[in-house]
């Protein structure tokens, strides 16, 4: 009896396995919120980034503002650490990007971070607030 | 016989498939169709999509520079150095730029609009003057980014 039960749903337990295998897949490397119908993709630097950092600063948001959080899932596909200094090999050393911790491209649905490998909770809630500042600048732009 | 033939159109609609998705840059609202050379170092066109994409948005008037006289891009990895690009007089509207850069997408508009002002330069048969381009470069960078 307890067979022919198995046999009937087998192909939704492999299909249930395997969309379990994807979400683990898919979220150890991008920020997944299934809940929320949220998905942006992480990219890190492999020397000196943190993709942790990155994941914890989403989560932070979506608790402490979820406004932000959802202008973020809405208004954001990617956070992508890169420096924003070299923008343009040859600009002026005092230009004001080359101290900048992130940026937002406009036209673009991309964060810019500034690669950073520590685990620090101060880096958590930097990153948290400049992920809510650049999807603000990112919603603003959008919806313009 | 059917089998090869099954095969070619396969082959076909592959090539067409990946023309565009990867070879081709077309914006059929604006009229801008620019080539996107394959290239064995350089790996992700869609990078100059992004760019170009991000310079329609955010800065419609270079986009239209760019549209007007660009027919062909040539990633390069070496070419002005990593994060750099070339222009080669008399070669036509083709622009080579370094993509692999690992900087942001700003930097890629910025690099073509820099060399579209080279092929500009050369079209008004003036010289050839780097200050005049690097100063379009970062008119985009400053327009485009936001920190």
């Amino acid at each position: 009896m307890i067979g022919i039960y198995f046999a009937k749903f087998f192909k939704w337990i492999v299909l249930g396995s395997f969309m379990v295998v994807l979400y683990l897949f898919v979220s150890a490397i991008d920020y997944v919120d299934v809940t929320n119908f949220c998905y942006i993709k992480i990219n890190t630097e492999p020397l000196n980034g943190n993709r942790a950092t990155i994941i914890a600063a989403l989560k932070n948001l979506k608790k402490n503002d979820p406004e932000a959080y959802k202008g973020a899932c809405e208004y954001v596909d990617r956070v992508q650490e890169s420096y924003c200094d070299l923008l343009h090999l040859k600009s002026p050393k005092n230009a004001p990007w080359h101290k900048a911790d992130g940026c937002y491209v406009k036209g673009s649905r991309t964060i810019y971070l500034k690669p950073l490998e520590e685990n620090a909770a101060a880096t958590i809630q930097k990153r948290s607030e400049l992920i809510r500042k650049f999807s603000l600048q990112s919603k603003d732009f959008w919806e313009k | 016989m059917k089998k090869i033939i099954k095969i070619a159109i396969a082959f076909f609609v592959v090539y067409i498939f990946l023309n565009f998705l990867l070879f081709r840059y077309d914006d059929w609202k604006n009229g801008c169709h620019i080539k996107l050379k394959p290239s064995l170092l350089e790996l992700s066109n869609l990078k100059i999509k992004e760019a170009l994409t991000v310079l329609r948005v955010g800065m419609p008037e270079e986009y239209r520079r760019v549209c007007n006289n660009i027919d062909l891009v040539e990633p390069d990895l070496p070419c002005g150095g990593a994060g750099g690009g070339c222009f080669h007089p008399n070669q036509g509207s083709k622009i080579v730029i370094s993509i692999e850069h690992g900087g942001t997408v700003a930097h890629t508009a910025s690099i073509i609009a820099h060399e579209t002002c080279h092929y500009l330069q050369q079209e008004q048969k003036r010289p050839f003057d780097e200050n005049e381009c690097y100063a379009k470069g970062d008119e985009v960078t400053n327009a485009l980014i936001q920190y």
